[in-house]
């Protein structure tokens, strides 16, 4: 298999939840895309609400894309690739972090698209995912060819499989948290006493 | 001199608990609003973490999504779904965090009652686990939805790790027709600048046409601001949004002796009134919806921008600038089975749903009672009106407008998002099409197989009367 993620452990769905929340480095080679050509890919289309009913993030995997995979017999089937390249404004919609959770579960760790809605972002990231965001035109030319795909996080590439080197901004924050596995609970955490306070000074201002 | 600043810029800057060059702001939270289908595994993970929450009297919960809208409150869609109501009002009393329950009077759809309990108030900064929560803006709060691991994350430390949005005025110009509505104008404003239009950034809504608008107007169209792509919508606050308030349980001044009711009121308002906009603030973008001479919308495919005037036809391929779009128009029409260059009157319905957090409360009740008054529905519609909340549920009884729904044929429900997410087990069938009045016409979003047309409250009433989509003009020539 040439699917596989180096350096990357991979998340057990049954872990605790330490494990769960791991957000581990991004360096793939010739990893193997799954294509769905579609602008505007909404996230009742990535986790339909039928799916929302559970009160666990588990098991998410085999629900992604439920309708239309049971209604277009030529959609593609998940067979762990590892990125997902679309089509502009994916994770639109919904705010349900069902979606990220499903695509996750279902093996992928990198999503390449040339925009994405903003709220399924933060929620990707904060699951592992990477939202690579490449101008229209290199995504229609990888969405044509579902050729292989090399991503490398730390130097902010992607490379195709002629060696074409595409690279991607990320803003430092968002790639340090993904290559350290930082935790924004835990960031956050840190200001326990000043938010008491803040909230104090709140009430005073009537919020 | 001041610096003029938006409403957006004000709020922001007033809840930045820490701010350190190239990472996002710790960023306060006043008011966490929470439902049963996004929270659990929030509080699971707050229990694995052995923490709680460090300002439980900011965050509030009610029973909406997946609720049963029968009398008895007890037709659930299924076991799972049961479960997750009953986790919620345990997880609740495990930390203390008040539910707004059946039969309290109070329940109702998270951004129905946010407004109705005077919880929602200017300036402040409000989170849900729903992306609709840009309604709250209307009120000149910064609103917006939020996944389940930042629920968590509020729960436990009530901020927030974010990176400030690009700040957009959208400005309503021009006089539209008689019969077009708030819901008109958004959608209008979806088509025009698309449903990535405003990606990135947070919306205010200004200009005359708002200024007139009502508090539920403009809920409206701050409710469907993530249907152009914004997680944030909002209306600077001014006198209608205090008189709105006035008198509701969360906002009323605690008493004092030495001031008076009238007085303690009054400061409030000012208060609040120092949040809109300053005059001459600028922002990153500004877009203009002109709204002159407009029939009322409706919408012909699968997503919100997909959107006409009811006066025009369904657009052809030729039409489209983009390939993209062409490409997404004819998935669209392929699925819902109407023609492009048809026009978009008189397609028939088979169902009509007056409901969901865009437009349930009183006033698009009342629009419906208007068209249904001493009518009959066609005989070929099923129709459902759902009350957003407990109250608008009484006061619609206290109105007559129960009956008055119930004598013209329709089925009058207990309140929930119901059949705009069709996770209840109130759905449209597949095949059927169904006039709402909800926010999204997403591929089998009210029921696998269905089809979906976003609407008024006032045009889907009249589409329950004719059997079909209806041009209010000609209906009442």
């Amino acid at each position: 298999m040439n699917n596989q993620l180096f350096g990357i452990s991979s998340v057990d769905s049954s872990t605790t939840r330490n494990q769960q929340e791991q957000t581990a480095p991004f360096k793939k080679e010739a990893a193997e895309t799954i294509v769905l050509p579609v602008k505007d890919i909404d996230t009742d289309m990535i986790m339909p609400a039928q799916f929302l009913k559970v009160t666990t993030k588990t098991g998410l995997g085999q629900h992604v894309f439920h309708n239309l995979k049971k209604n277009d017999p030529n959609f593609p089937e998940f067979r762990g690739q590892s990125i997902l390249v679309t089509g502009q404004n994916f994770g639109c919609g919904s705010s349900r972090e069902h979606a990220p959770w499903g695509l996750k579960d279902a093996g992928i760790d990198v999503i390449i698209a040339s925009d994405f809605a903003d709220i399924f972002k933060g929620n990707a990231e904060k699951n592992g995912l990477l939202c690579i965001t490449l101008d229209e035109k290199v995504v229609q030319q990888f969405l044509k060819s579902g050729e292989r795909l090399s991503v490398d996080l730390e130097a902010q590439l992607v490379i195709d499989e002629e060696s074409h080197q595409y690279p991607f901004e990320i803003p430092s924050f968002s790639k340090k948290r993904l290559l350290e596995n930082l935790s924004d609970l835990d960031y956050l955490l840190d200001f326990k006493h000043t938010v008491q306070e803040f909230s104090k000074r709140q009430k005073m201002l009537g919020l | 001199m001041k610096v003029a600043q938006n409403i957006i810029d004000k709020i922001w800057d007033a809840h930045v608990v820490n701010h350190e060059e190239g990472a996002p702001d710790v960023f306060f939270i006043d008011l966490q609003l929470l439902h049963e289908v996004t929270s659990p595994q929030a509080f699971t993970a707050l229990r694995e973490k052995n923490l709680g929450f460090a300002c439980p009297d900011r965050n509030f919960a009610t029973l909406d999504h997946s609720v049963p809208t029968d009398d008895a409150r007890e037709a659930y869609a299924d076991e799972q779904a049961r479960h997750q109501v009953e986790s919620l009002r345990k997880n609740c009393e495990e930390f203390n965090i008040p539910v707004f329950d059946f039969g309290s009077g109070n329940q109702g759809i998270v951004h129905v009652i946010g407004p109705e309990q005077g919880l929602t108030q200017p300036g402040k900064t409000i989170v849900c686990g729903d992306s609709h929560t840009s309604t709250h803006g209307a009120f000149g709060a910064l609103a917006f939805g939020i996944g389940t691991t930042q629920i968590e994350h509020v729960m436990a430390t009530q901020t927030l790790l974010l990176e400030k949005p690009k700040t957009m005025r959208v400005e309503f110009v021009g006089t539209p027709t008689e019969h077009f509505t708030a819901k008109d104008a958004v959608l209008c404003l979806i088509a025009q600048i698309g449903i990535q239009g405003a990606n990135g950034h947070a919306m205010e809504f200004a200009g005359e046409y708002i200024e007139n608008l009502s508090m539920e107007g403009r809920m409206t169209i701050c409710n469907m601001s993530i249907e152009a792509g914004g997680r944030f919508g909002m209306v600077s606050p001014d006198q209608k949004t205090f008189d709105y308030l006035k008198g509701r349980p969360f906002c009323t001044p605690e008493p004092h002796p030495e001031v008076t009711e009238a007085k303690a009121w009054e400061r409030k308002c000012n208060q609040w009134a120092k949040w809109a906009s300053d005059k001459g603030a600028a922002y990153d973008k500004v877009v203009t919806v002109n709204l002159e001479g407009k029939s009322p919308f409706v919408t012909w495919g699968t997503n919100p921008e997909q959107g006409i005037e009811i006066t025009a036809t369904i657009p052809k391929a030729k039409d489209f600038s983009d390939e993209a779009k062409a490409f997404a128009a004819e998935k669209s029409l392929n699925y819902n089975g109407l023609k492009a260059g048809a026009p978009i009157k008189n397609t028939p319905v088979d169902y009509v749903f007056m409901g969901s957090c865009t437009n349930s409360r009183i006033e698009d009740m009342r629009e419906v009672a208007k068209i249904l008054k001493d009518k009959t529905i066609s005989h070929s519609v099923k129709a459902f009106v759902v009350p957003g909340s407990e109250q608008v549920r009484a006061q619609c009884e206290q109105e007559g407008l129960v009956g008055l729904f119930e004598a013209a044929g329709a089925e009058v429900r207990g309140s929930g998002c119901s059949m705009c997410i069709a996770m209840n087990g109130d759905a449209v069938p597949a095949g059927s099409r169904c006039a709402s009045t909800s926010n999204r016409n997403f591929v089998g979003r009210q029921g696998q197989g269905s089809f979906t047309h976003l609407m008024s409250p006032k045009m889907a009433a009249i589409a329950a009367v004719t059997g079909k989509i209806t041009d209010p003009e000609e209906y009442f020539a």
